[in-house]
């Protein structure tokens, strides 16, 4: 389980600053991809205190412990996450997604064949169990299975040409005011909030206090970063970017993976 | 650090909060997580939505919501997975399922207008000139080509020079018949539904030939198929040949046969003095009779649009495997017959196991059931291509040829026809001879021996492993494993539990019958041990367990201990696995772990004993024992490491 969970925390350290919400005294600095300084966790320090139980200490006779087992995330079998897949695709079935990507850009998606292995399935014909571990290879495969959906929804359910019905986005379910200004802080926290359901099950509120301003910095960041290329990007509207960077972050995030 | 929460506590936020007067109830991290949980593990997908709005309304019902879903679909998937994951019930295609009586292969033809046509033969059909006999209809020296083994004929080839062949010796050789595969009813007088793929779609959903069974070498559509004549045949059963005529001497160089002249006569006058018609079902029909052939409108055989002797080539559009079901397809690709049969058996599989655990049925049937679930190939596979395996020439040397079937063919519902592809159908009795998973070719040929299929079995569904002693191995002549030093650790439990298959071939399905094989049979004793046993035994008979005094069928270590569990056969094995005390503890366990995602510890020893107990109060029915494990502490703590705990690699 500790290597699923440093998986994990390599995920979020090296791909996106969004999954780093609270602060941490025991950590260094790093620099992810884009210049942006985030922590590293280092492994809680040896315990050098005494094994002395805690009600026995001055003050704390009366304080409720837990004393449960822990016991980390589990992953998301692999069947769940295609068909958790498909259903923010928008309920289609498997080729016809690997269609639907593959008719915009051939580099973004080679074909389910290619990934499910690497996603964990097994392969009872050649007695491959489940895999029950991360392994780079998988982050890897659902890094590039969770960008091809934020991007194909982006497109699909961002256009400003086209804007589908609301009771059709399988992702992006709100509205966006017109023209292409990042919007501020409280706007995009609540319309954060639908994609943070969307994806992790819960509404921010819930999550680590810094959680939104995190993903807030992300989406601003990003959606400044594309204001001068709007003629090499596929988003159309410079904000998209960010909206697009956003979904990656929440697809990416180990809160979506495990369970 | 967290406080506790009761599964109490928390089920009574979830049941009862129809008091708030707010529209949305206030729910806890925990709560959310409990319920994505639920989705993950009862929906096999994350929540909606829509689906979180409804668990935070006032009036939510978790106990409600997990009761409405327990029954559905994917809910027995999730089980399903559990038994999959340990059984492992799909085949590679490095195993191939081509019985030479079922397969249609094609070669063209040149007529002597210049046109070109595909003519479909069955490699091995006795026809009674020895110039054609066991091979294609026409020979190289008339055809004018020498087809190799595999593929076309190269370019390049020496043997490539097409004769014409005449409209006269065409339609003697051969027949035109409106196949299976293009007309739906195939078996009337004048078939004239013919394939549509817009139409067919909703008629027999799945069902997609690839194109080169569709069009001809011009691209027109294909309206019938010309087959050779004996290929055409439709009796039931054949009149044993017996050549009479001289096999002329071989020809050589690019008139050369592809295939022998079989040599069969042996058995076809045994046959013919014991007065019997072989079934043109089986491979002894197949073998001996020219009377054989693929039946109305050829329904025993599949073809194949490749110019292959050796393998048909393609039949249908489909998949090689399919975790998501089958309509949420991975990929499309061609299936010759040999992979679709590899495919079809692991889907029975699949639909076996889900029809238990969504109708809540006894988890003992997973061993012990005589239904199964089919769609139409396995209708054809069951109805022919089962008895293809017997019965050869050493089955007839035990005057085996009307083979006794794992699943009675005529069980089969006639009503299902190969084009049902998707279309799946619940036969409510195999027959006597079957028993669950046990009996399943996919099971029988993923685990091909007596000792593999009791080992699996064993660590299935008892969940234990056998683990050697440490006992020095020493020099022995004691042929039973079960008794000699260091081998009996293990093979104590495991021969009983392999005898159970004595009846079972290995590799395969067929059934050998007490009437023809005893356990122990006189005709196959050798004057001497190790002797050289009499022709035929061999397959059958344990060499290493013969003597002048017995011959024992293979599976038997010892006739006194093995004697009932042979003649109990799989049925008696799963009766022996269900009545262990571990079969119900093991049953817990391998859900239990798969829910939870990790093994079970001595502190959940009092869960386990609960779900056990749960288990068989219900009668052996899962969904009980599965609804108390969901709303168990232990599952709702089956991820309750706080966010920044678990980032922070905490145990705690």
């Amino acid at each position: 389980m500790k290597t699923l969970q440093w998986t994990a925390i390599s995920l979020c350290v090296s791909l996106s600053m969004a999954c780093h919400e609270e602060p941490r005294a025991n950590t260094e600095a790093g620099v992810a991809d884009g210049g942006v300084v985030v922590d590293v966790p280092q492994p809680p320090p040896p315990d050098g205190g005494s094994a002395q139980p805690l009600e026995t200490m001055p003050g704390h006779e009366n304080l409720v412990q837990d004393t449960t087992p822990k016991r980390g995330p589990r992953m998301l079998a692999v069947e769940s996450y295609l068909r958790s897949y498909m259903a923010l695709f928008g309920g289609l079935a498997p080729l016809a997604v690997q269609t639907q990507i593959r008719s915009r850009s051939t580099s973004l998606f080679d074909s389910w064949n290619d990934y499910v292995a690497a996603l964990g399935l097994p392969d009872y014909r050649f007695d491959i169990d489940r895999n029950t571990q991360m392994s780079a290879l998988m982050l890897a495969t659902l890094e590039r299975t969770g960008i091809a959906l934020c991007d194909a929804a982006v497109l699909r359910e961002l256009d400003p040409a086209m804007p589908p019905a609301m009771a059709s986005r399988t992702v992006f379910a709100f509205d966006l005011p017109a023209g292409s200004t990042p919007l501020t802080r409280d706007a995009f926290a609540t319309r954060f909030d639908v994609l943070h359901r969307t994806f992790l099950g819960y509404p921010a509120s819930l999550a680590p206090s810094t959680r939104v301003d995190r993903f807030y910095e992300l989406y601003r960041t990003q959606s400044t970063r594309y204001e001068g290329a709007m003629a090499t990007t596929a988003f159309r509207v410079r904000s998209n970017a960010g909206w697009a960077s956003v979904c990656y972050g929440l697809v990416r995030h180990p809160e979506f993976q495990l369970y | 650090m967290t406080r506790r929460i009761s599964r109490l506590a928390t089920l009574a936020a979830l049941t009862v909060m129809a008091a708030a007067p707010a529209v949305f109830a206030q729910r806890s991290l925990d709560e959310y997580r409990f319920f994505r949980s639920l989705s993950i593990d009862l929906q096999g997908r994350i929540p909606t939505r829509a689906e979180l709005t409804a668990f935070e309304q006032p009036s939510f019902n978790a106990e409600a919501w997990i009761d409405a879903r327990l029954p559905m679909g994917p809910a027995a998937e999730r089980m399903r997975v559990v038994y999959m994951d340990r059984l492992r019930l799909a085949l590679s295609t490095v195993v191939t399922v081509n019985p030479l009586g079922t397969i249609l292969r094609r070669i063209p033809v040149t007529r002597a207008n210049g046109t070109v046509e595909w003519v479909y033969f069955r490699r091995g059909q006795r026809r009674e000139d020895p110039a054609i006999d066991g091979s294609m209809c026409f020979t190289p020296r008339e055809l004018g080509v020498q087809y190799p083994t595999n593929g076309d004929v190269p370019a390049t080839s020496a043997c490539n020079t097409p004769r014409p062949i005449t409209d006269a010796m065409l339609n003697e050789r051969t027949v035109l018949v409106r196949p299976w595969w293009l007309y739906r009813d195939y078996r009337a007088a004048t078939p004239s539904q013919r394939y549509d793929a817009a139409t067919w779609q909703t008629l027999v959903p799945g069902y997609q030939p690839v194109d080169g069974l569709l069009t001809d070498q011009a691209g027109a559509p294909v309206m019938a198929v010309r087959v050779c004549r004996e290929e055409a045949g439709v009796a039931t059963t054949g009149r044993p040949f017996v050549r009479t005529v001289a096999v002329p001497p071989a020809e050589t160089g690019c008139n050369r046969r592809l295939v022998g002249v079989p040599n069969t006569n042996t058995d076809a006058m045994a046959l013919v003095a014991a007065n019997q018609r072989p079934l043109c079902s089986t491979q002894t029909g197949f073998n001996l009779s020219t009377e054989c052939g693929c039946g109305p409108g050829l329904e025993r055989c599949l073809p194949g649009a490749a110019v292959n002797n050796l393998v048909a080539g393609n039949m249908l559009q489909g998949e090689l495997r399919r975790p998501l079901g089958q309509d949420a397809p991975l990929e499309s690709t061609g299936l010759n017959p040999s992979n679709g049969a590899l495919l079809w058996w692991s889907e029975e599989a699949t639909h076996f196991l889900d029809a238990i655990f969504r109708d809540d049925r006894d988890i003992r049937d997973l061993l012990r059931a005589r239904d199964t679930v089919i769609n139409g190939p396995l209708a054809h596979f069951y109805r022919h291509g089962q008895q293809q395996s017997c019965c050869t020439t050493n089955h007839l040397k035990f005057d085996y040829n009307q083979p006794v079937n794992l699943f009675d063919p005529t069980n089969v519902p006639s009503a299902i026809l190969q084009h049902d592809v998707d279309r799946w159908t619940p036969v409510a009795n195999r027959g006597p001879l079957a028993s669950g998973l046990l009996t399943m070719p996919i099971f029988l040929s993923k685990y091909g021996t007596r000792r593999a299929r009791a080992h699996i079995l064993y660590q299935a569904f008892l969940c234990k492993e056998f683990i050697a002693p440490n006992v020095a191995l020493m020099p022995s002549n004691e042929p039973n494993l079960a008794r000699r030093t260091g081998c009996s650790g293990c093979h104590a439990t495991l021969e009983p539990m392999s005898a159970f298959y004595t009846r079972v071939s290995e590799s395969d399905w067929t059934y050998l019958p007490a009437a023809n094989f005893p356990l122990d049979n006189a005709r196959c004793r050798t004057a001497t041990p190790m002797a050289s046993m009499p022709s035929g035994c061999a397959p059958f008979y344990d060499p290493s367990f013969t003597t002048a005094a017995r011959s024992w069928m293979r599976g038997i270590y010892d006739l006194t201990a093995a004697q009932p569990n042979a003649n109990a056969g799989p049925a008696g094995l799963a009766n022996y696995i269900v009545a262990q005390p571990e079969f119900a503890g093991c049953v817990v366990d391998n859900i239990a772990e798969s829910l939870l995602g990790r093994e079970l510890t001595s502190e959940d020893t009092p869960l386990r004993t609960q779900l056990t107990t749960t288990l068989r109060s219900s009668n052996f029915r899962p969904r009980a024992m599965v609804r108390q494990l969901i709303l168990s502490d232990a599952y709702r703590r089956a991820n309750n490491l706080s966010s920044t705990a678990w980032r922070e690699g905490g145990a705690r």
